[in-house]
């Protein structure tokens, strides 16, 4: 049983405020919430925050903003085939869904790197179409020059008002040039302070899931992990449609908190801890997209029936509708109470959903670490009292978003049981970039039965 | 007598060849020098403009550092708020006048890339300020141990004393910033400074990933041109530290291990990387194209004189076979006729003895009687030379000595011509010293002797004098000399009397002759261990004969 003031009060104040915008103009919604509205007097304790900006719809395929992307596809040697067809095809499909305003080049590389279509606008498909449909495979994979290429094309018209992007497609391990996940990491992380973000498309079972993911989630980027070449379509269409939908760009979080509230870790996306601030780039929000971190902070004991300020958020975007940076600010206050039921009946679910995907995403990293270190049956203990942990959760709030969450967590762990190890990794890099960026689908790979799909070879893990 | 004009042709042709190939060879060699030489400049051009490419970006990112760390407040939010929002830093730091780092201070709470930036740079510690920051850092913090070591960071001494430091040197004013060059994680790192007038120290740690994908953004791709076959395939690279490669391009894929055909090192701040530059190693020769001029020269040299020789071998060939044919010709008809001459003789004989029997024969019977004995003679001679001559070419000949007194034969044989002597008026002088008996072939004395007296009778009769003088010089050698009083041997004859076919002249009106006499003369004398020679006269010609006194009879 909730009592609803309390729920009213766990959301916190809700403040919104536009300045300059218009209107009829749409906004992103600001919410700050703690996980209980309530917290327990007399004693130190650990409680989440939860920051959320959620996107509007755009009305119409005209106001959307126009993308600029680089398409940078691997035509390494292992590419050849299904593989190579498949990613042609589905470029010239995303071509063909963009429009006259749209930015596109595209970008191949093998050992060395080839600037096939030039930025430009889209006002020839069919020569772009061409260009394509002539790509042959060979080669190795210099991959960090694909994209410093990739980037130089994206920086030509390198605009707020458009939706910069790379979209890198990889089957292979980076053997050309700087290679590391760190460097491309930090490569990833310069870009998203230029404003591009990396969206990378790993293939099959022999590209560098860490690499690629990082690359992704450091530049705010999405990352897939696509088995069969057979997906690649879907994928790139999922992914366009992210890219078509973005309501605001340039999207920046300041949580400030006061003294005595200690910040101890963001969850979810990567953020800079200066002090009592934070400061997080959310890069862009997608129409409908839930776009949130939470806060772990550390809150000092109080008497029973004071109030204390956990919060000050501000937050500023560019309204891809508006064209007008908007700003936000919300702040979130808790309560202190020394009635136990008081305080459970506070809690939120909404924001403790996030935080149990979050934490459970913590733990699918440290299954990922046991991996790591070759230490199988410590791994699948965690995914499986992840798992319990999920399901648990999810009875408790009623939330399928957990479910589906522990569905994929259980498929890992029969994978991992199975010795299916690279397939398992390359899902949990997947599942982790997903749930981290708050993308709005949440996929595994490992969902489709093993059975069914061809047979591979399980390569032995260097 | 074959076999040496064919190695002289040979020779003739293959002489030319090889001289005509070994000049090609060094020609190309030396061509091949030359391309290389120029090829391996303009490679080197091609680095060198895209090291001015790689200089000039280094230049503008040196003035844009130089712009950004233009600050002289040193507030902890803006400058987290650069750092935070400028895509080109890694971390920015500054130094005050005193030495001390207060920015990013250890002793304050530190977020990640300021805790992971002094983590990193702790290999630049100086131990004598570690005490000093030690001392006034007791207090705080926690978790001092680590930090402690990165409150020391004296930078200062990037500027006072270079040597413990990799100082990149720019031209640059003297208040402008620096490059310097710090090592760690993947590779070098490059730090950009500048002591501002208040003398702080404001220094910019650069993101690698960041300016090595903005220096790769600014190097060339690999056109699709280039990929083509048909333009010149060349591949370059920027490598770090020797093996590290950090960029390609170029469709030309080298072959592991092999060595750049150019090179260049790339100045300050980006000492660690080398450009390199790679050709497939026929384009930086000639290439095939000379080895084929060569080659086809070479055939062609040796068509156009195989040609030649096959021409002088057939024209010297019709000859030797027509000289061939005609002594095989002389040779079968001489011995078809020498059964009917033997007959001529031998009944020429058994006339003369019945003619001696009448008692007064007609003079002008016998003097006839003579002539057709003479002349039978003479055709003997003729007939046994053209024989001898024949069987020297088929190596028959033998030598079949017999004791004889030499010039018992010498006698006999000046007796058969002295008719012929008389008549042409030829005064014969004998001067004869071989009486003692020798192991010696008379047939072969005899056809020597009759061949030199011939020989005078034909050529040298105007002389009207022969003197023949015999000797023994030692108790083997028997020599034999026949001078006349002729015109002699031509200049040019000295020589060459001695050949088959060869005479002095080829006038019509000089006497006839075979051209094989003299020639018989040496084989014979050579064939009984001796030689003929030509001998030493004042007029005329005078020829020595030596044989050998044989071993065995």
């Amino acid at each position: 049983m909730f009592n609803t003031t309390h729920v009213a009060l766990g959301w916190g104040m809700l403040v919104v405020l536009a300045t300059g915008s218009r209107l009829l103009a749409e906004q992103v919604e600001l919410d700050v919430a703690s996980a209980y509205g309530v917290l327990k007097s007399e004693t130190k304790q650990t409680t989440w925050l939860r920051v959320g900006l959620t996107g509007f719809e755009m009305e119409s395929d005209k106001e959307r903003a126009p993308v600029n992307v680089a398409i940078v596809l691997d035509k390494s040697g292992s590419m050849n085939g299904e593989k190579i067809e498949r990613a042609k095809a589905a470029a010239q499909d995303a071509i063909d869904r963009l429009g006259r305003n749209d930015i596109v080049s595209v970008i191949t590389y093998d050992t060395t790197v080839n600037v096939l279509v030039p930025a430009t606008k889209l006002t020839d498909k069919e020569s772009i179409k061409r260009a394509i449909s002539k790509i042959r495979s060979n080669g190795g994979t210099a991959l960090f020059a694909g994209v410093s290429k990739g980037a130089a094309e994206v920086r030509k018209f390198l605009s707020e008002e458009r939706v910069n992007r790379i979209i890198l497609l990889s089957d292979g391990l980076a053997n050309e040039g700087p290679s590391s996940p760190s460097e491309l990491g930090s490569l990833g992380g310069s870009l998203k302070k230029e404003g591009i973000s990396v969206s990378t498309l790993g293939l099959g079972l022999d590209y560098n899931e860490d690499l690629m993911a990082k690359l992704a989630s450091r530049s705010g980027g999405n990352h897939f992990f696509i088995e069969r070449a057979t997906e690649l379509a879907d994928v790139f269409n999922q992914e366009f449609q992210d890219v078509t939908s973005v309501v605001a760009q340039n999207v920046r979080l300041k949580v400030t908190m006061p003294e005595g509230i200690r910040p101890v870790r963001v969850l979810g996306n990567e953020s800079e801890i200066s002090g009592q601030t934070i400061f997080v780039d959310l890069v862009q929000i997608y129409s409908h997209q839930d776009k949130h971190i939470v806060i772990e902070v550390e809150v000092p004991q109080a008497e029973s029936g004071t109030r204390q300020r956990l919060a000050k958020v501000s937050a500023t975007y560019l309204n891809m509708q508006s064209h007008e940076t908007d700003k936000l600010s919300g702040a979130v206050a808790v309560e202190f109470s020394g009635d136990v039921e008081k305080v459970d009946a506070s809690i939120n679910r909404k924001v403790m959903e996030d935080v149990v995907a979050f934490v459970s995403n913590e733990q699918n990293k440290l299954a990922t670490d046991f991996l790591d270190a070759g230490d199988l049956v410590r791994c699948a203990e965690t995914l499986e009292q992840n798992n319990l942990y999920l399901k648990a959760n999810a009875d408790l709030f009623g939330s399928e978003r957990l479910i589906e969450l522990q569905n994929i967590n259980g498929f890992q762990l029969r994978a991992v049981q199975q010795r299916d190890l690279v397939r398992a990794r390359k899902d949990m890099r997947y599942l982790q970039n997903s749930i981290d960026l708050n993308s709005i689908d949440v996929n595994s790979q490992l969902q489709v039965p093993v059975d069914s799909a061809p047979a591979q070879p399980v390569p032995v893990k260097k | 007598m074959t076999r040496s004009p064919k190695t002289l042709l040979i020779l003739l042709v293959t002489l030319p060849l090889l001289l005509l190939g070994w000049a090609g060879l060094q020609l190309l060699n030396l061509e091949d020098r030359q391309v290389e030489e120029n090829i391996r400049g303009l490679l080197t051009d091609r680095l060198t403009e895209t090291k001015r490419i790689l200089a000039a970006e280094m230049q503008s990112k040196a003035s844009e550092m130089e712009q950004l760390t233009s600050i002289d407040s040193y507030d902890v939010d803006s400058l987290r708020e650069i750092v935070r929002n400028d895509p080109r830093l890694f971390q920015l730091f500054v130094i005050d006048p005193n030495d001390f780092l207060v920015y990013p201070d250890p002793r304050s709470q530190l977020n990640k890339t300021e805790r992971e930036f002094l983590l990193n740079a702790s290999s630049l510690i100086n131990d004598r300020l570690l005490q000093k920051s030690a001392l006034e850092t007791q207090s705080d913090p926690p978790d001092a141990k680590q930090e402690e070591k990165t409150t020391s960071l004296n930078l200062l001494t990037l500027g006072a004393s270079p040597g413990k430091f990799v100082q990149a040197e720019e031209k640059q004013p003297p208040t402008a910033g620096r490059w310097f060059v710090w090592y760690w994680g993947p590779g070098f790192h490059l730090i950009y400074w500048q002591r501002r007038p208040n003398g702080y120290l404001v220094g910019a740690a650069l993101d690698r990933s960041k300016w090595i994908s903005d220096l790769i953004a600014e190097l060339p791709d690999t056109s699709a041109a280039e990929q083509s076959p048909k333009a010149a395939p060349s591949q370059s690279q920027i490598v770090e530290s020797g093996s590290k490669v950090i960029y390609k391009w170029g469709g030309f894929r080298p072959t592991k291990g092999t060595a750049p055909s150019a090179e260049l090192q790339l100045p300050a701040p980006l000492t660690a990387w080398e450009l390199q530059t790679f050709v497939p190693a026929g384009y930086l020769t000639s290439g095939k194209n000379g080895v084929y001029v060569l080659i086809s020269g070479l055939v062609l040299s040796t068509l156009a004189l195989s040609g030649l020789a096959f021409l002088i071998d057939r024209e010297y060939g019709r000859e030797a076979r027509q000289a061939e044919q005609r002594v095989s010709f002389v040779n079968q008809v001489s011995h078809e006729l020498r059964t009917p001459l033997t007959n001529i003789r031998m009944y020429a004989e058994l006339l003369e003895r019945d003619l001696e029997n009448v008692d007064t024969p007609s003079p002008d019977s016998v003097r006839r009687l003579n002539v057709i004995l003479n002349e039978s003679h003479r055709l003997s001679r003729l007939i046994g030379n053209v024989l001898t001559f024949a069987r020297q070419d088929k190596q028959s000949l033998r030598v079949c000595p017999r004791m004889i007194v030499p010039d018992d034969t010498v006698l006999e044989v000046v007796e058969r011509f002295r008719p012929v002597l008389d008549r042409m008026g030829i005064e014969t002088v004998l001067a004869l010293n071989a009486k003692q008996s020798m192991a010696i072939d008379p047939d072969l004395l005899e056809q020597i002797l009759e061949n030199l007296i011939s020989n005078v009778e034909k050529y040298a009769s105007n002389g009207q004098w022969m003197r023949i003088e015999t000797g023994v010089l030692d108790e083997r050698l028997f020599r034999l000399v026949v001078s006349d009083r002729g015109p002699g041997l031509p200049d040019n004859g000295a020589s060459r009397v001695f050949e088959p076919f060869w005479r002095g002249t080829d006038e019509i009106s000089q006497a006839a002759g075979t051209g094989i006499g003299l020639t018989i003369v040496r084989s014979l004398a050579r064939l009984h261990g001796g030689d003929a020679t030509i001998g030493n006269s004042d007029a005329g010609a005078s020829f020595i004969v030596e044989l050998r006194e044989a071993t065995e009879v």
